[in-house]
């Protein structure tokens, strides 16, 4: 089943081009690397697929529905590469927030094992305001998680966190994909290219390559 | 690879060269890209607006003179009382100065300049001296008002001149503004902590507050207080003395400030610049906050009784929220509150200017208690990203607030009846009926004034083009302030009715239609702004 479908999916800046008309489309089950280079206009398809930026042309639906509408933001979780948090509230409380907000009933027990899962133990009643960049991304990747979904996009998550957290999260999303989740993540780190199923390669907004994980053409997008 | 730089003994004559030649050239660089006709429209509107605050002022206030009993008291206890306003005023500085102020860097400054072998006492001081012109303005032009305001108050045989007040005035506000900018920067370069400034601060008040217990004048600050009641106490040099030697303290040490606070300070004033140039009060009042290091707690006051299952997010959400507020800001909203209640009071017995104090009170208030729907306006990601329709979730975010000031509302209440008790005289009928309509209007059109200012801080496309039309980006500024007053108008008019029309039937028909207007506007928000999704 086709999870995420993007038809001519365009955005423009005036004369800039951020993403030229893109056609893609993304299924259960995979495990999707998006890599390109700074500024190729991977986190500008992820922000029109969560529905935060409005498509100047062409459309992207999630399963089926318009993107950022309220069928489709129920099945889409997005993960920003800026963690976006609230000041006033701790990590045990985000989740709480967040849990409650999508109506799940059991979202302590889901909540006790990512946060454990990231590391997050000895933290989670503190306010994540006064965290470094590595935690503040783990709490966001918890709130990420903790939330039902189908389609699960996440831009460059692996920033900031330390080895063992890079390992946990690759797990995890691995785990996430295999569930039946499409799961689709914006990233630098070819480490983790060994596990995706598939990826997509970007450059100044236009699309190179879709497909089976090719090092080489990975590494020649990149440079 | 550049040569490395050669031992260099500090040559405080090239720094200031060095210095005054980057001054030279940024002053230039602004000057040439500025647009000279908005500059004069915007000086323009600011002084009408200023003249108009001032002239409104001036009719507002009672024109009653004081009696000569009276001008005895101010000549025994005057001093004192003023200097307990300097007193104040040099225990809020040092507590500013333990932060890092008075002075703000930019933070190219902290990070190029005051990182550069130039000597820090150079670069401080001259952004010191700039600062200082605001200060002396800002004191001589408050003092000289109040100083024409007292003057005008005078009875029969003491002196009435305008000049001599006003000079009185002039030099006691310039002094007091002294004292407390430079016992700040007298903080910040010694390095004061919170505690010692606290306990510095401290011990000032309470020398002055000594005074007026005893009716001597003891304290330099009572010496400056003399001064403002220069014809009609004898005064003497020694308060002067002491606010500019301590000025000159403040002068020498100004280059040992610390380049952490600094930094921090540059980053929030440069952001409250920015918000303040797009009229953000949230923004505005978030770092101002934020400057007096005013953080949410890390622990709350108590924790929330576990509850299983979904439902009630927002809810849960927001008491979160306000259970971690510090405890400046539960002081700030209880001092507000019983400010609010008094100046009502102080309305309802013929006072009608506090109506408009209500008015700011109320305004902060729900400013201050609308945090959580304030956070969802800061973080719109979150609240975009969830399946819930945008406009009931952001409604339902005022559900804890909308509580908050019911408590706030009793506690004024209860604050107007102590000080109508203590007033006394004759009121108008109906005062229980009045307070609860003016309770009901207050919680109504507080919430509903505090996301109205949310929204123009945070215009859309539409409002964004509507606040480019200076005059009506001013109402639209102005919008919540007139709610929250429109909740007090009912007091005003209940007191200029005549038996035998009701006081209370009259304030009600003023009340409900600015429930009405708060509700529409709420609902305004919800459907246009919050579009449901």
């Amino acid at each position: 089943m086709s999870s995420l479908v993007a038809e001519g999916l365009t955005k423009e800046y005036d004369d800039l081009v951020a993403l030229a008309p893109l056609d893609l489309t993304c299924r259960s089950g995979e495990l999707i690397a998006l890599v390109g280079h700074n500024g190729s206009g991977k986190s500008t398809f992820l922000r029109l697929a969560a529905g935060l930026l409005d498509a100047s042309g062409g459309e992207v639906r999630i399963d089926g529905m318009p993107a950022g509408s309220v069928a489709a933001r129920a099945a889409l979780s997005f993960v920003p590469d800026e963690p976006v948090l609230y000041d006033d509230l701790s990590v045990e409380e985000h989740v709480e927030y967040i849990g409650r907000l999508h109506g799940i009933v059991d979202w302590p027990t889901r909540a006790d094992e990512l946060i454990e899962r990231f590391d997050l133990d000895a933290r989670s009643e503190d306010l994540p305001r006064r965290f470094s960049r590595g935690l503040r991304q783990k709490t966001a990747l918890v709130l990420g998680f903790v939330r039902p979904f189908s389609v699960l996009l996440v831009d460059e998550p692996f920033v900031g966190l330390d080895p063992a957290g890079q390992r946990s999260l690759t797990e995890l999303l691995v785990e996430t994909a295999a569930g039946g989740a499409c799961v689709l993540v914006a990233t630098h780190q070819l480490d983790f290219l060994e596990r995706a199923d598939r990826a997509i390669g970007l450059r100044d907004g236009h699309l190179q390559f879709s497909g089976p994980v090719d090092h080489d053409k990975v590494r020649a997008l990149l440079g | 690879m550049p040569a490395p730089a050669p031992d260099r003994a500090t040559d405080r004559a090239a720094d200031r060269r060095a210095l005054h030649a980057l001054k030279a050239g940024r002053r230039a660089e602004r000057l040439r890209n500025v647009d000279w006709i908005d500059a004069l429209y915007r000086a323009y509107m600011v002084g009408i607006s200023s003249l108009a605050i001032l002239l409104g002022l001036s009719f507002a206030v009672a024109d009653a003179h004081l009696s000569l009993s009276n001008v005895e008291q101010w000549r025994l206890h005057g001093p004192a009382i003023v200097g307990l306003v300097a007193a104040v005023a040099a225990a809020m500085g040092l507590r500013s100065g333990s932060h890092g102020g008075p002075i703000v860097f930019e933070s190219a400054d902290v990070q190029h300049v005051l990182l550069s072998p130039v000597d820090r006492g150079v670069v401080v001081r001259a952004t010191a001296v700039r600062q200082l012109r605001t200060v002396v303005a800002l004191g001589v032009l408050i003092g000289s008002l109040l100083g024409v305001t007292v003057a005008d108050r005078m009875p029969a045989g003491i002196t009435r001149s305008p000049a001599v007040w006003l000079l009185s005035g002039a030099a006691t506000a310039t002094l007091i503004a002294l004292t407390a900018w430079a016992a700040a920067l007298t903080a910040a370069g010694l390095r004061m902590t919170r505690m010692a400034a606290s306990v510095v601060g401290l011990l000032v008040v309470g020398w002055s507050v000594a005074d007026i217990a005893t009716g001597h004048a003891t304290s330099p600050l009572s010496h400056v207080g003399a001064i403002a009641l220069a014809p009609i106490v004898p005064i003497d040099p020694l308060g002067i003395a002491v606010v500019l030697a301590l000025l000159a303290v403040a002068l020498v040490r100004a280059g040992n400030v610390s380049l952490e606070p600094a930094m921090y300070r540059a980053r929030l004033v440069q952001s409250l610049r920015f918000a303040a140039t797009f009229q953000d009060l949230r923004a505005v009042i978030t770092l101002r906050h934020q400057l007096a290091h005013e953080a949410p707690r890390s622990r709350p006051w108590f924790h929330l009784p576990a509850l299983r299952g979904p439902g009630r997010a927002t809810w849960r959400r927001d008491w979160s929220g306000a259970l971690r507020w510090p405890g400046a800001r539960v002081a700030r909203i209880v001092t507000l509150t019983i400010v609010t209640g008094a100046a009502a009071a102080a309305a309802w017995h013929g006072n009608t200017p506090f109506v408009a104090l209500c008015a700011v009170t109320t305004c902060a208030i729900a400013l201050d208690t609308t945090e959580g729907f304030a956070q969802e306006t800061d973080h719109p990601d979150i609240g975009l990203g969830l399946p819930l329709p945008l406009g009931p979730f952001m409604l339902r975010h005022l559900a804890t607030p909308t509580a908050i000031i019911s408590l706030c509302a009793a506690l004024g209440a209860g604050a107007a009846a102590v000080t109508g008790a203590l007033l006394g005289g004759h009121t108008p009928a109906g005062g229980a009926a009045v307070t609860l309509i003016v309770v009901v209007a207050a919680v109504v059109t507080m919430p509903a004034a505090a996301a109205l200012s949310m929204y123009v801080g945070r215009p859309d496309r539409d409002l964004g083009i509507a606040l480019r039309y200076p005059g009506l980006g001013y109402a639209l500024q102005a919008a919540p302030l007139v709610l929250t007053a429109l909740a007090f108008v009912p007091i005003a008019v209940a007191t200029a009715v005549d038996p035998p029309i009701s006081p209370s039937r009259v304030a009600f028909t003023v009340a409900w239609p600015a429930i009405v207007v708060a509700v529409g506007v709420l609902a305004f928000l919800r459907t246009r702004v919050w579009q449901t999704r």
